[in-house]
């Protein structure tokens, strides 16, 4: 089972959106069985990073994590949310 | 429910900061004792460190909010603006962007409100929709624009 966290700022409104998508995304592509979805906030998963195969935010990240780190927004404006699934799919597999 | 409010300011004109903005829409927000007296400092702290500015089709929204415990009671408020004010961008990107279109979020439990959430995401990837909310004038036409995109 790999695993895949999406955090925002406060784990209640952005990163919602986003995991409901990449559920539905997951569920289209054949692979929710395969994939656990993590919903948190930044804060809280700082020294965690590493425990997961890919991570998604849709917020500002310390320096330390950010090439560790998929950008969502697109997935929130629509713009570019093609590149993101993919990138998602190349850290999953 | 989200929307019962009516906390809806339209084309407003003399707001000079991001920071004056969010105080003017957490005002509304007390006033209905939607939210306990932490949220205005919430909202303030949380878009200084984790910003939510959006550019879709060159026009800025922002989607400020705060930690759930803030909140007494869900709503979504919302302002339009006649000048931009300069928000920073969500994705840490460092930009600025020049926001029209102000949608605070004050939610108590986020998973029940997925579907008005990504309802309001899609919403805002609509550039005639977009354009509907940005020459707004009247709380009439607001309710109907958010009525016909199955917000309430």
């Amino acid at each position: 089972m790999k695993k895949l966290l999406i955090m925002c700022g406060t784990g209640v409104a952005t990163s919602t959106v986003v995991t409901g998508k990449i559920k539905d995304w997951l569920k289209e592509n054949g692979l929710d069985k395969e994939v656990t979805l993590y919903q948190s906030k930044v804060a809280d998963e700082m020294n965690k990073i590493d425990d997961y195969d890919a991570v998604v935010t849709t917020t500002v990240v310390p320096d330390k994590i950010k090439s560790k780190v998929i950008n969502g927004v697109p997935l929130l404006t629509g713009i570019g949310a093609e590149e993101v699934y993919d990138e998602i799919k190349r850290q999953l597999s | 429910m989200l929307f019962d409010k009516e906390i809806i300011i339209l084309q407003q004109e003399n707001l000079s900061s991001k920071e004056a903005v969010l105080t003017e829409l957490a005002q509304c927000f007390k006033a209905e004792d939607l939210v306990t007296d932490q949220f205005m400092d919430g909202v303030l702290n949380r878009e200084q460190n984790f910003p939510t500015g959006l550019i879709v089709n060159d026009i800025g929204i922002a989607i400020p909010h705060t930690d759930s415990d803030k909140v007494k009671q869900s709503q979504i408020g919302f302002m339009s603006l006649k000048e931009p004010v300069a928000f920073q961008a969500m994705d840490g990107s460092d930009k600025t962007v020049p926001v029209r279109l102000v949608f605070m979020l004050g939610l108590k439990e986020s998973h029940e409100q997925l579907d008005i959430l990504s309802k309001l995401m899609d919403l805002i990837q609509k550039q005639s929709v977009l354009e509907a909310l940005l020459s707004c004038t009247n709380k009439a036409d607001y309710f109907s624009i958010i009525r016909k995109e199955n917000l309430i």
